[in-house]
C-alpha cells in the first residue's frame, strides 16, 4: 500500500481525494497555485507545496512543476482526479518514468480512448452498440442520400476540418438532403479551407446514460451501473441521477455485462465510465468513454456504498476488485445530484469573488462535496463548480423532495450560484415526471425567459448592509441570526 | 471586519425616521442623530460608512485609512495548518512559508530573491565546486544565484535585482517552492 500520495488537482476533487487517503492512514501532498493558498485542500492535506502563478498553465497543468513537487516530497502515487492532466497520457508516461504510480489506466489505453474513432473502433469490434457514423467522408450528396437511407433518418452531417457548428446540418428527409448537403459542404469549404463531410446517426431528443466500471489488474472487471446525465446545457452537466427510469434491470444487466468483458479484452485498469446515448426507441449507442473518476462520481457512491476513490487507490496498489468490493453490489433507492457552480442562474456568467456567508444541508440522506467556506474567495481562474449536492431518497419522488428542502437551506452569499436554477428545475413538471433529455435545458430556459419572470435577486451583500441600516436604526446591538437574513424585506416595506 | 470598508449605503429605504422616532420617510437628520451614528460606528468598528437618502448625503470617515486587505483566512487560525515540506520537522504553514523570511527582511526593507519553480535548491553548479554565492558577496541583475532543480533539469536562477547578499535563506539540497524566498540582497 502507498505511504503518500500527491493530489495533482484542486478544489473539491482534491478534497475528496485527501478524505479517502486519511481513510486509508495514507499521508497525503496538496500542490496549490499562488490564487489557492487558502484554500481547503491545501490546508487538510499534511504537507503542501506551492508549485505556481495562478493560471493552470503554470501551475495544475505544468507537468515539471507537478512532478518536481512529487519528487521532492517523495511520494509513491500521484491521484490526478478529473479533468486537468487525469486524462493526459504523456503526464502517466512521465509518472512512471519517475518511479511515481499514476492512480488510472495505463497510458496506452488512455490514449487509445482518447481518439475518438479508435474508441468507437475498438467498442464496435467488441459487440458494443456505436452512433453509426460513415467511416470516411462522404464525397456527395447522392453517396449522402445512399447512406441516410441505409442508416434511417434523421442523420447529420459535419465538417472533417472542424467544429463550432459550422459545417454541420441536421438532416431530416431525403428531399431537403442534397441542398442542406452542399450548403453544408460550401460552408466547410469557406470555414476550415476544406469541405470535406463525414455523417452520423442523428437522435433528435436523447438521453445521456453512462456505465460506472472498475476494473482491477487482474483481469477483473465489473459494472457499478448506471448514470443518467441529461440535464445539461451547452454539453455541461447540471443534474445527475441513478437509477435512470428508462433503464431496466434487464438493460443494466446486459449492458454492464458486455461492457465488462469489453473492458477485460481491452486491458482496462482502474475506474472509468462509458457513456452512451440512448434514443427515443430505448437504444443505446455508445459515444466516448472518460478513463478518470467523474465529477458525478458520488451519485454511484450514494447508490451503491461504494468508495470509488478508496477502490482507485486500492486496485493501484495491486488490491483485486474481490478485497475492494462487496460480492454483491447492492443498488439502493434513488440518486439526485446538483452541481453548485458560481455562476449566474439566469445569465450563466461566471461569478467569481469572496463568499460571505456559507452554510451547507445535512440530515437525513444529504451529502455536500465542497471545498469552499465562508470567507473564502473563490478565484476567477478555475472553473466554476464551487460544490455538489447529492441526495438520496428511497425513490425518485423523496429523492426530489429531499433535494428540493436541501436546495432551500443551501445558503451562499458574496457571490451568485446555480441554486436558484436548481430550485425551479426540482418543481418543473416535465423533470418530476421524468421526461428527460439532452434538449431539455433548452426548452426550459426557453421557457423561462418567455414568462418574462422578474430578474434573480443579487448576492445577499445588499442584506447585509440592509442588516446594518436596522442595527442603526434601532441603536441596538445586532446578533447575526439567520431569521435577520429577512430584515431586508423588512427594510424595503418601511421604505 | 477591522479596517475593512462598509461598503456605501444606497437608498434601501433605511428607516432613518424611526432612528428619530418620526415616522417611516422622513429625510432630515439632526446632529444628536449623527452624533449617535459615529458613537454607533465606533462600537461597531466600522472604519467608513456612507447612507444618502433623498437630498441628504451622510459620509463618516474614521481617522485610519481604508485598507481593504482580504483578511487572513480564518481557517488559517482554527485549523492546524499543513505542514510544508520544505521544512522537515518545523511548522511552517503554506500561507507563511514564503513570509517567514520576511519578516526578517522587512526590518531593513531587503529584496528577496524567490524561486521561479519547484524543486531543489543547490548552492553550487556542481557538487563539490565552490557556491555560486556568499553572504557579503555583491551581485549583478541577472547574476546565477543558485540552482533549483526540477525533473532533472538544472535551472539557473539569476538575479532580479543588483545589490550585495545579505542573507542566504535556504540549505544545500532542501526541496523548495514557487515563491519561496532564497535570498536576502541589499539593493543600495
Amino acid at each position: 500500500m502507498f505511504k503518500k500520495i500527491l493530489i495533482a488537482n484542486r478544489g473539491e476533487i482534491a478534497l475528496r481525494i485527501i478524505c479517502a487517503c486519511k481513510e486509508l492512514g495514507i499521508r497525503t501532498v496538496a500542490i496549490y497555485s499562488d490564487a489557492d493558498r487558502n484554500s481547503l485542500h491545501a490546508r487538510f492535506a499534511d504537507e503542501a507545496i506551492c508549485i505556481g502563478p495562478p493560471r493552470l498553465s503554470e501551475s495544475y497543468l505544468n507537468i515539471p512543476a507537478v512532478i518536481s513537487a512529487a519528487e521532492i516530497s517523495n511520494v509513491d502515487a500521484v491521484h490526478p482526479g478529473y479533468g486537468l492532466l487525469s486524462e493526459n497520457a504523456n503526464f502517466a508516461e512521465v509518472c512512471e518514468t519517475c518511479g511515481i504510480t499514476f492512480i488510472g489506466p495505463p497510458p496506452e489505453i488512455m490514449r487509445m480512448m482518447g481518439e475518438k474513432e479508435k474508441a468507437r473502433m475498438a467498442m464496435k469490434k467488441a459487440g458494443v452498440p456505436i452512433l453509426p457514423g460513415s467511416e470516411g467522408v462522404i464525397a456527395s450528396a447522392a453517396e449522402a442520400g445512399e447512406w441516410a437511407r441505409q442508416t434511417g433518418l434523421p442523420v447529420i452531417v459535419k465538417a472533417s476540418a472542424g467544429g463550432g457548428g459550422r459545417g454541420m446540418r441536421i438532416i431530416r428527409s431525403q428531399e431537403e438532403l442534397p441542398q442542406l448537403f452542399n450548403a453544408a459542404q460550401s460552408e466547410a469549404a469557406a470555414a476550415f479551407g476544406n469541405g470535406q463531410l463525414y455523417m452520423e446517426k442523428y437522435i433528435e431528443r436523447p438521453r445521456h446514460i453512462e456505465f460506472q466500471m472498475l476494473a482491477d489488474s487482474f483481469g477483473n472487471v465489473v459494472s457499478l451501473g448506471e448514470r443518467e446525465c441529461s440535464i445539461q446545457r451547452r454539453h455541461q452537466k447540471l443534474i445527475e441521477e441513478s437509477p435512470s427510469v428508462k433503464v431496466t434491470p434487464e438493460l443494466r444487466a446486459r449492458i454492464g455485462d458486455l461492457l465488462a468483458s469489453t473492458l477485460k479484452q481491452i486491458g482496462y485498469v482502474n475506474a472509468g465510465t462509458v457513456e452512451f446515448l440512448m434514443d427515443e426507441d430505448e437504444s443505446l449507442s455508445f459515444i466516448e468513454m472518460n478513463t478518470r473518476i467523474q465529477v458525478e462520481h458520488p451519485v454511484t457512491e450514494m447508490r451503491t456504498d461504494v468508495d470509488l476513490v478508496k477502490a482507485q487507490i486500492l486496485i493501484a496498489g495491486g488490491a483485486r476488485l474481490s478485497d475492494v468490493l462487496p460480492e454483491v453490489i447492492e443498488q439502493r433507492g434513488h440518486v439526485l445530484e446538483c452541481r453548485v457552480n458560481a455562476e449566474h442562474p439566469e445569465k450563466f456568467t461566471p461569478s467569481a469573488g469572496k463568499i460571505t456567508a456559507f452554510h451547507t444541508p445535512g440530515e437525513i440522506g444529504v451529502r455536500v462535496d465542497t471545498a469552499m467556506y465562508a470567507e473564502a474567495v473563490v478565484p476567477p481562474y478555475y472553473d466554476s463548480l464551487i460544490a455538489k449536492l447529492i441526495v438520496r431518497g428511497k425513490d425518485r419522488a423523496e429523492a426530489i423532495a429531499r433535494m428540493s428542502r436541501a436546495l432551500d437551506m443551501f445558503i451562499v452569499e458574496g457571490i451568485h450560484t446555480s441554486i436558484p436554477l436548481h430550485r425551479r428545475i426540482m418543481k418543473d413538471p416535465e423533470f418530476i415526471a421524468g421526461r428527460i433529455d439532452t434538449k431539455f435545458m433548452e426548452r426550459f430556459l426557453a421557457e423561462a425567459s418567455a414568462s418574462q419572470r422578474p430578474p434573480a435577486p443579487p448576492p445577499a451583500a445588499p442584506e447585509v448592509w440592509a442588516e446594518t441600516a436596522n442595527a442603526l436604526a434601532s441603536s441596538e446591538p445586532t446578533a447575526a441570526s439567520p431569521r435577520k437574513r429577512r430584515t431586508g424585506k423588512r427594510v424595503k416595506e418601511l421604505g | 471586519m477591522r479596517g475593512a470598508a462598509v461598503p456605501g449605503l444606497r437608498d434601501r429605504g433605511a428607516p432613518w425616521g424611526s432612528w428619530s422616532g418620526r415616522g417611516i420617510g422622513l429625510i432630515k437628520m439632526n446632529l444628536k442623530e449623527i452624533k449617535e451614528l459615529i458613537e454607533f460606528l465606533i462600537e461597531k468598528d466600522v472604519a467608513e460608512f456612507e447612507l444618502e437618502r433623498g437630498d441628504v448625503k451622510v459620509r463618516v470617515k474614521r481617522g485610519q485609512s481604508v485598507l481593504y486587505a482580504p483578511a487572513p483566512s480564518p481557517v488559517a487560525s482554527h485549523f492546524p495548518p499543513a505542514s510544508s515540506v520544505l521544512a522537515p520537522g518545523a511548522h511552517a504553514t503554506p500561507a507563511t512559508a514564503a513570509g517567514s523570511a520576511p519578516a526578517e527582511a522587512a526590518e531593513e526593507e531587503l529584496h528577496l530573491v524567490k524561486s521561479p519553480i519547484v524543486g531543489t535548491y543547490y548552492e553550487s553548479p556542481s557538487p563539490g565546486s565552490p557556491p555560486f554565492v556568499k553572504p557579503g558577496d555583491r551581485v549583478t541583475q541577472g547574476q546565477v544565484l543558485c540552482i533549483v532543480e526540477a525533473m532533472k533539469l538544472m535551472n539557473e536562477i539569476e538575479s532580479d535585482v543588483a545589490g550585495e547578499v545579505v542573507k542566504i535563506l535556504v540549505s544545500n539540497g532542501q526541496p523548495v517552492e514557487y515563491g519561496q524566498a532564497l535570498f536576502a540582497v541589499r539593493t543600495r
